[in-house]
């Protein structure tokens, strides 16, 4: 992997975590009745928060990756034919809409008449990004990232890690009146993506061509291999969760933030696996 | 059609001396490290036990000299965010620097390894075709340089008319990708199908 593609890895982590946790926050208020209460209040205003500012951290952390980012004024000119444009184009669009909603929601007092409209719109705007980062990578000439397997592996870490990270912040924030519904829902969510993911690894995706390559994939340290498999200890932590041992009590932010933490790992790991792959046809 | 420059390369009689790569490096005052053309030598095959003691050997090789070729369809062109890279009405494929922010996604994309980042400025570069030498009906340093005469440039048409071309020359991606502006002679033994290797990658790879 080339040290400046560090840069690409946490932009591509971060910004897809905001994306999903902003459409773990529609969920939650889609699902959950209005009652303006303060374990709601803090859920969202702290949910909103940390998606904000991790589309900020993630924006900040893009330019590093560019030799000459004060030319990044000329990169929404080839919308027409590069997904790089399109990606900066949405990125954008994500990042001013997810702060129009937190703005909204810190300064109008607990209104939710627009609340699901603006985070309808910041999800959308937010899982579209995730469409042209996963495209962008998608190119003829690298037949390794040229595959479904591309676009599963973002958006199961978009999911993944929103709807871990907001469940941590629902048990949290709910935990005096934990509304189980919504939990199983989370906690659905996770299962669901997890098994999309596990699947998607069993088909491995074919990416033999019949054009010359002289130079083959980058090489990189077996414990990242290790490492991505720690989704499954994050799904041991949420089954513990689901099936609580009865001399255990309160244990239920401890599962969730090691399952959080494990899922990281596992996508860290599997992104940096991603990047250390790149090969391209000829030369 | 509008004009389309094309480079010819006769890979059959290529010593691999090099002249055309440090002719490139000393016309455009590269610093270590960037070079917009790079000599590849390519191998394949094997020795062969004949008898007890005997050796016989079915080791083949060639050299591919490479540059931008300029292609039909300039796959760095199409994904270039900033729009830095266009075509000029001679069907030159050059880069805007002013426009570049060095992301470096066509260096990825290019699958003749034709873009290199200036470390100096942080924007991409690429062989220009020598545009100042054309202009001044010269041709550009690496042709001129080459002392087997391997090296040609000129109008993409006359040189397939003029020359036989081979496009499945490893390490080359199928033409189909980019449409190269490049006819290519190749040696007889690189049409085979054999383990073909660059065996100068460390010398070849970007500093």
């Amino acid at each position: 992997m080339h040290s400046s593609e560090w840069s690409l890895l946490f932009f591509t982590l971060i910004g897809q975590f905001s994306a999903g946790l902003t459409t773990a926050l529609l969920i939650y208020t889609i699902i959950t009745p209005r009652r303006n209460d303060n374990a709601q209040a803090s859920f969202l205003k702290v949910g909103l928060l940390v998606a904000t500012g991790a589309i900020g951290i993630a924006l900040i952390i893009s330019f590093l990756h560019l030799s000459a980012p004060l030319s990044s004024v000329f990169a929404l000119t080839n919308l027409k034919s590069s997904w790089l444009s399109r990606e900066i184009l949405m990125v954008s669009a994500y990042a001013a809409s997810i702060f129009a909603t937190t703005l909204y929601w810190l300064f109008c007092k607990g209104k939710r008449s627009l609340l699901i409209p603006l985070l309808a719109i910041s999800s959308l705007l937010g899982l579209t990004m995730v469409l042209t980062m996963a495209k962008l990578y998608m190119i003829e000439t690298i037949p390794v990232w040229n595959t479904p397997g591309t676009l599963i592996a973002f958006y199961v870490n978009t999911i993944l890690l929103g709807s871990s990270f907001a469940s941590v912040l629902f048990y949290n924030s709910h935990k005096d009146n934990l509304d189980k519904n919504v939990e199983r829902v989370f906690v659905f969510v996770i299962i669901t993506i997890l098994a999309v993911k596990f699947i998607s690894g069993l088909v491995g995706w074919d990416t033999t061509t019949n054009e010359n390559i002289a130079f083959a994939g980058g090489m990189y340290h077996p414990i990242w291999d290790a490492l991505s498999w720690a989704w499954l200890l994050g799904l041991g932590m949420l089954i513990r969760r689901v099936f609580p041992n009865p001399r255990d009590s309160d244990t239920g932010i401890r599962f969730y933030l090691l399952a959080f933490v494990f899922f990281v790992i596992a996508e860290f790991a599997a992104r940096v696996i991603f990047y250390s792959s790149y090969f391209r046809i000829g030369l | 059609m509008a004009k389309q420059w094309a480079f010819y390369f006769d890979s059959s009689q290529c010593s691999g001396c090099k002249t055309c790569q440090i002719a490139c490096k000393d016309k455009q005052d590269h610093a270590v490290g960037l070079r917009w053309r790079n000599v590849y030598e390519v191998a394949g095959g094997h020795w062969e036990a004949k008898g007890d003691s005997n050796w016989e050997s079915g080791i083949e090789s060639y050299n591919i000299s490479m540059s931008c070729n300029h292609c039909e369809d300039p796959i760095c062109m199409k994904n270039c965010p900033n729009g830095a890279i266009y075509k000029n009405e001679e069907g030159i494929v050059l880069i805007d620097a002013d426009r570049c922010m060095g992301c470096k996604y066509c260096q990825w994309a290019c699958p003749y390894g034709a873009l290199h980042l200036n470390k100096q400025t942080g924007k991409m570069t690429k062989c220009d075709l020598c545009i100042d030498y054309l202009a001044e009906g010269k041709q550009p340093s690496c042709v001129a340089a080459c002392p087997m005469r391997v090296l040609k440039v000129g109008e993409l048409s006359e040189l397939r008319s003029e020359f036989d071309d081979w496009e499945n020359i490893y390490p080359l991606p199928s033409a189909h990708i980019t449409k190269p502006s490049l006819v290519i002679k190749a040696k007889e033994a690189a049409k085979k199908e054999m383990n073909w290797k660059i065996i100068n990658r460390e010398e070849v790879r970007d500093a």
